[in-house]
C-alpha cells in the first residue's frame, strides 16, 4: 500500500527582485509503500532538505502533487497543513529540536496536548514507546540534561506519540557520536519493523545503509534508486558507496 | 598592537551593534543634559533676591540635583550590565581567535572610551538645543525669570563630564574583572537561560513579607512629620519585596500551576506555563525594575501635577471672599490714600478686632487648655494652634446674630477633638495656679479668614481680659501694657490684577504692616511648586526613558530566542495563528504584570501620599486620589498600547516569516 507518493513535483526558488529562478527540485517523482524504510542521499544543494520540507507541509510546490495516504497535502490551505502534520506526520530533526522549557516526556506529549488527545491512552502509548527507545528513566529530565543521544530518542518518541502516517528523518543523526548514531539508526530500523514509515535524509552512507531503499537526488532530479534486496547491511553498505564513488567520478569527468 | 587598531575595531564593534549602543548612548547624553540644567539653574539663579519661593526653589534643585547624580549612577550600573551580558559573547571570540586578556582590556576601555566621548558630546548638543526651552518651561513653571539666560559655563560642563567619566570608569573596572575573572569558554557561552529556575522557599516568604509589612506601615502611618523613618522603611522593604515577589513568588505560583495536571496539560496552558516559568528566570529583574519604576513615575508625577495644578483652589480656599488681610492700619484715611495710589477701591471690607493671632493651646479629654499649659503638656496631649477674636468681628464677618453668654465662648473647630469645655489656667502674682471654666459652643459657621485649628470667639466686653487669659498671666492690669486689641481688615478691591499686586507689594514692603493677600501667596506657591515641577517632569522623562530601555532590551533579546522555539513549534504542528495567539498569551503575562502590581503599590501607599498632599492642603475632595488614579489608568493604558503593538509586531513577524 503506496502511503507517499510524489508526482512531478517542481520547486523552483525565486529572487527578490524575480531575476534569478534557482530549480531546487526538477520533476521529482517517487513513492513509499507503508512500512518502507527510505534514504535519500545526495550532495549539499542537491534540493534533499527542500524534498522534506515540502513533504512536512512547511513550504509549498511549484508545481506537481504530494500525496499521503490519497491526500493531496499540495492543496491543502496553511490551517489544513498545520493540522494535518501535527496529526499525520512525524519529524526527527537534526538539532532534535526540543524544547528547553518542557520535560522530556512534556516534550513527548505535546503533540498530543496540541491534538487534544486523550491523555490517559497516550499515557499507555508513552511507556511503550519509551521501552522502545530506552528512555523510561529520562522522563522526568530537561534537554539540557540530556546527551545527544538521548536527546534525539526523546525527539523520535515525540514525532511518533500520535502514531504518524510516516515519520520525516532529518540527518537524524549528524550530531551524534557514532556509537549513539548506530543505536540510533538500529531503533529505526526496529520501528520500521513495527511497521512504521521511514522517510531519512542523510548525508551518511553507512545510515543510508540501514535503509531498505536509497534514492539518489542530483541537481534536484532523482537520478537512481537502489534497493537492499537480500543484501546485508555491510554488502548494501558497499554498494551505496560503490554508487557514490561512480558518480564522483561521473562528475569528475563531466567537469 | 598599536593603539589605534584598537579603537578601529572598538568603532567597528559599536557601529555593529548601534541598536544596543544607540539608546545607552542617548540616555546618557539625556542624564548630561538634564544634570547641565539643574546645576546651571543652581549655580547661576540669583534666588535670592527673589521674592517668590527663594530658598526653596534653591532647596529642590539642589535635593533634585544629588538625586539625580544617585540615579544616574543606578541607570548607567544597570544598562551597561544587559550590554555585557550582549557583548560578552563576541569577547569570548576574540579571546578564543588570539586575544590575550591585556588585549581585550584595552579593546574594552577604547570602546568605553568611543562611548563616553559621544555620549558627552550628545550631551552638550542636547543641552544647546534643548536647555533654552527647558528653563523656559522651569521659569513658565515657577512664573518668574530664575537666570538671565543660558550661556557655555564650561566649568560646570567639565563637572558634569568628570562626574560622568568616573561614572564610566567604575563601570569599566567592574568589566575589567569580568573579563579578567571569566575565561574565553565561560564568555562564549551564553548565561544557562534554558536551566529551569527553582523555586526558592525563602524568597518568596520574604516577598510576601516584605510587601506585607511595606504595604502595613503604609496604611498605619498617621502622621508623615513623625512617620518619616517608617516611611523610608516601607519603601525599602517594598522595593526588595518586589524584587523577591518575582523572583521567588511568581515562579513558586506558576511550579504550582504546573503541579495540577488538569490545567497544565491543556492546549493553551502548557506552553504559555512552561514558557513562563523560563522566561521568569531572566524576566524577574527587569520585571520588578519596571515595577518600582512605575511607581516611582506615577507617584512623582501625580504629586508634582496635584501639588501644582491644585495651588490655585488651595489659594481660593484660604480667601474664599475676601483677598487681602490687612494688619497694623488702624487709620482709615491712611488706608484710603494707599489704596487711591494704586488705582483701585475698596469694594467690600470688613473689620475683626483680634485679641491674639496663632499660638498654640492644649486639648486634652475634649477640653480645652488655655493660659499657663505649656508646661503641663503630656504626650498624648493635641497641641493646635488657636486664634482669639472678638464677637463682634465674628458677627460682621459672617453675618450672623450670636449672643453669648458670660462664662460662654463659641469655638470654630477645625481639629478632629471634640471640644466642649474650655479651662483657662493663669498663675496669679503670688505665683498660685487658679482655674477658671468656660462652657464652649461650636460655630455652625466655617470662619475661613484666619486659617488655624482653632478659632476663639469671646464676648467683646471681656476681649482685653483674654489678653491676659491667652498667656496665664495678669499682665494687661499694668498701665504700662497696651490694651488696644489689633484690628484685621480682610478687604476686596475694585480694579484691575496688577493694581492689586502693586497694592500687595507696596503694602508688604512696609515693616510696619502684617499682610495676607491672594496675589502674593499664589505666586509663591507656584514659584515653588512650579520648580517641583520642573524637576518632578525632569525625572519623569528619565523613569519613562529607563522603562523604555528595559522594554526595549528585553525585547532585543527576546525575539532571537523566541525565533528558534516558534520555529520548533511550528515544525511540530502549530498553525501561525496558533503561535502568535501563543506569544500574546505570555506576552500579556510579562507585560501587564508590572503596571498592575504598580498600581497596588500606588494604591497602598495612597494613605501616606493623601497625608503627604493634606501638608500643601491637596488631601480634601480626593483630588490627590482622584490624580493617582488618572497617573495609574494613563500607565495601565500605555502598557495595553505597548502589549498590542508587539502583539501586532510579533504576529506580523510570524505570519511572514518562512519556517
Amino acid at each position: 500500500m503506496t502511503i507517499l507518493a510524489l508526482e512531478n513535483v517542481h520547486k523552483v526558488y525565486t529572487s527578490r527582485l524575480k531575476s534569478q529562478h534557482t530549480h531546487a527540485l526538477d520533476g521529482v517523482s517517487m513513492e513509499l509503500e507503508k512500512g518502507e524504510f527510505v534514504a535519500i542521499m545526495g550532495e549539499s544543494g542537491s534540493g534533499k532538505s527542500t524534498l522534506l520540507n515540502l513533504l512536512a507541509c512547511f513550504d509549498d510546490t511549484s508545481e506537481g502533487a504530494i500525496y499521503i495516504q490519497d491526500k493531496n497535502i499540495v492543496a491543502m490551505k496553511e490551517e489544513e497543513k498545520a493540522l494535518y502534520r501535527r496529526e499525520h506526520i512525524g519529524f526527527v530533526f537534526q538539532d532534535f529540536s526540543l524544547l528547553d522549557s518542557l520535560s522530556a516526556e512534556d516534550n513527548i506529549l505535546l503533540p498530543c496536548i496540541l491534538s487534544q488527545k486523550d491523555l490517559k491512552e497516550k499515557r499507555k502509548y508513552l511507556q511503550k514507546l519509551c521501552h522502545t527507545l530506552h528512555i523510561e528513566d529520562l522522563l522526568k529530565r530537561f534537554p539540557y540534561e540530556l546527551s545527544g543521544g538521548q536527546q534525539q530518542r526523546v525527539a523520535i518518541a515525540r514525532a511518533l506519540i500520535n502514531e504518524p502516517d510516516i515519520l520525516l528523518a532529518d540527518e537524524p543523526s549528524g550530531a551524534l557520536d557514532s556509537k549513539s548514531s548506530m543505536q540510533l539508526l538500529e531503533l529505526l530500523c526496529a520501528l520500521q519493523k513495527q511497521g512504521q514509515s521511514i522517510l531519512m535524509v542523510t548525508h551518511s552512507p553507512l545510515a543510508a545503509s540501514y535503509a531498505q531503499r536509497v534514492a539518489f537526488l542530483k541537481d534536484g532530479k532523482i537520478i537512481q534508486e537502489i534497493y537492499s534486496g537480500e543484501d546485508n547491511r555491510e554488502t548494501f553498505y558497499n554498494r551505496i558507496v560503490h554508487m557514490l564513488s561512480v558518480q564522483e567520478s561521473r562528475d569528475l569527468h563531466e567537469y | 598592537m598599536n593603539i589605534k587598531y584598537y579603537f578601529t575595531l572598538a568603532w567597528s564593534d559599536i557601529r555593529n551593534m548601534k541598536d544596543i549602543y544607540l539608546p545607552y548612548g542617548g540616555m546618557m547624553s539625556m542624564c548630561f543634559c538634564f544634570l547641565y540644567i539643574i546645576a546651571y539653574l543652581g549655580t547661576h539663579g540669583n534666588f535670592y533676591s527673589l521674592t517668590k519661593g527663594s530658598i526653596m526653589t534653591l532647596d529642590l534643585l539642589t535635593c533634585g540635583g544629588v538625586i539625580l547624580c544617585v540615579l544616574i549612577f543606578i541607570l548607567c550600573w544597570t544598562f551597561s550590565l544587559t550590554i555585557r551580558r550582549q557583548i560578552s559573547t563576541r569577547q569570548g571570540l576574540y579571546r578564543v581567535l588570539g586575544f590575550s586578556r591585556k588585549n581585550l582590556l584595552l579593546l574594552n576601555a577604547c570602546e568605553m572610551i568611543i562611548i563616553s566621548v559621544l555620549a558627552l558630546i550628545g550631551g552638550m548638543i542636547f543641552c544647546i538645543v534643548f536647555g533654552k526651552l527647558l528653563i523656559m518651561s522651569a521659569e513658565r513653571f515657577a512664573r518668574q525669570t530664575l537666570i538671565q539666560g543660558i550661556t557655555v559655563d564650561m566649568r560646570l560642563m567639565l563637572w558634569i563630564s568628570l562626574f560622568m567619566l568616573s561614572v564610566g570608569l567604575v563601570l569599566l573596572v567592574r568589566d575589567s574583572v569580568y573579563i579578567v575573572t571569566h575565561n574565553p569558554l565561560t564568555m562564549l557561552r551564553k548565561e544557562k537561560m534554558q536551566e529551569q529556575p527553582k523555586a526558592k522557599k525563602l524568597t518568596t516568604i520574604f516577598g510576601i513579607v516584605f510587601l506585607g509589612v511595606g504595604y502595613g506601615i503604609s496604611l498605619s502611618v498617621n502622621d508623615i512629620g513623625d512617620d518619616l523613618e517608617k516611611i523610608v522603611f516601607a519603601i525599602l522593604l517594598v522595593i526588595f519585596g518586589t524584587y523577591c515577589v518575582f523572583k521567588g513568588t511568581g515562579i513558586m505560583l506558576l511550579k504550582l500551576l504546573q503541579r495540577n495536571e488538569k490545567l497544565y496539560y491543556h492546549k493553551k496552558h502548557m506552553i504559555t506555563l512552561s514558557n513562563l516559568l523560563f522566561r521568569l528566570r531572566s524576566y524577574a529583574v527587569s520585571m520588578a525594575s519596571i515595577t518600582i519604576l512605575l511607581t516611582m513615575l506615577i507617584l512623582t508625577a501625580s504629586m508634582c501635577i496635584s501639588l501644582y495644578t491644585g495651588v490655585e483652589d488651595s489659594v481660593k480656599q484660604r480667601f474664599p471672599e475676601y483677598k487681602f488681610i490687612i494688619n497694623g492700619i488702624n487709620d482709615d484715611q491712611q488706608l484710603q490714600q494707599i489704596v487711591k495710589k494704586h488705582h483701585l477701591a475698596i469694594q467690600k471690607e470688613v473689620q475683626i478686632p483680634v485679641v491674639h493671632g496663632a499660638m498654640q493651646v492644649v486639648v486634652r479629654n475634649e477640653e480645652l487648655w488655655i493660659g499657663k499649659v505649656n508646661e503641663t503638656i503630656k504626650e498624648n496631649d493635641s497641641v493646635p494652634a488657636l486664634t482669639a477674636i472678638t464677637l463682634s468681628g465674628y458677627q460682621n464677618a459672617t453675618n450672623t446674630q450670636v449672643h453669648l453668654k458670660k462664662d460662654e465662648v463659641l469655638l470654630l473647630n477645625r481639629t478632629s477633638h471634640p471640644i466642649h469645655t474650655m479651662n483657662i489656667r493663669m498663675e496669679n502674682d503670688d505665683h498660685t495656679i487658679s482655674i477658671m471654666k468656660k462652657k464652649v459652643r461650636s460655630s455652625d459657621v466655617d470662619f475661613e479668614v484666619f486659617p488655624t485649628d482653632l478659632v476663639l470667639i469671646v464676648p467683646d466686653q471681656q476681649a482685653v481680659a483674654y489678653l491676659d487669659y491667652l498667656f496665664g498671666e495678669y499682665v494687661h492690669d499694668d498701665p504700662g501694657y497696651s490694651t488696644t486689641l489689633s484690628m484685621y481688615r480682610s478687604m476686596n478691591f475694585i480694579g484691575s490684577e496688577d493694581n492689586q499686586k502693586a497694592l500687595a507689594a507696596d503694602l508688604n514692603a512696609n515693616e510696619e504692616i502684617t499682610i495676607e493677600d491672594y496675589y502674593t501667596v499664589l505666586d509663591e506657591m507656584m514659584s515653588a511648586y512650579g520648580s517641583f515641577l520642573f524637576l518632578g517632569i525632569l525625572f519623569s522623562i528619565l523613569f519613562i526613558f529607563s522603562i523604555f530601555m528595559i522594554l526595549y532590551y528585553r525585547m532585543h533579546e527576546d525575539l532571537r530566542e523566541h525565533e528558534h522555539e516558534y520555529s520548533i513549534l511550528y515544525r511540530i504542528g502549530l498553525t501561525k495563528r496558533e503561535l502568535s495567539l501563543e506569544s500574546a498569551r505570555e506576552n500579556r503575562w510579562l507585560i501587564l504584570a508590572p503596571p498592575i502590581l504598580a498600581i497596588l503599590h500606588c494604591l497602598m501607599a495612597y494613605p501616606a501620599f493623601h497625608l503627604f498632599a493634606s501638608l500643601f492642603g491637596f488631601g480634601k475632595n480626593g483630588f490627590s486620589f482622584m490624580l493617582m488614579g488618572e497617573g495609574c489608568l494613563v500607565v495601565l493604558f500605555v502598557f495595553i498600547v505597548y502589549m498590542l503593538l508587539l502583539q501586532m509586531l510579533i504576529k506580523k513577524k510570524i505570519m511572514t516569516r518562512k519556517v
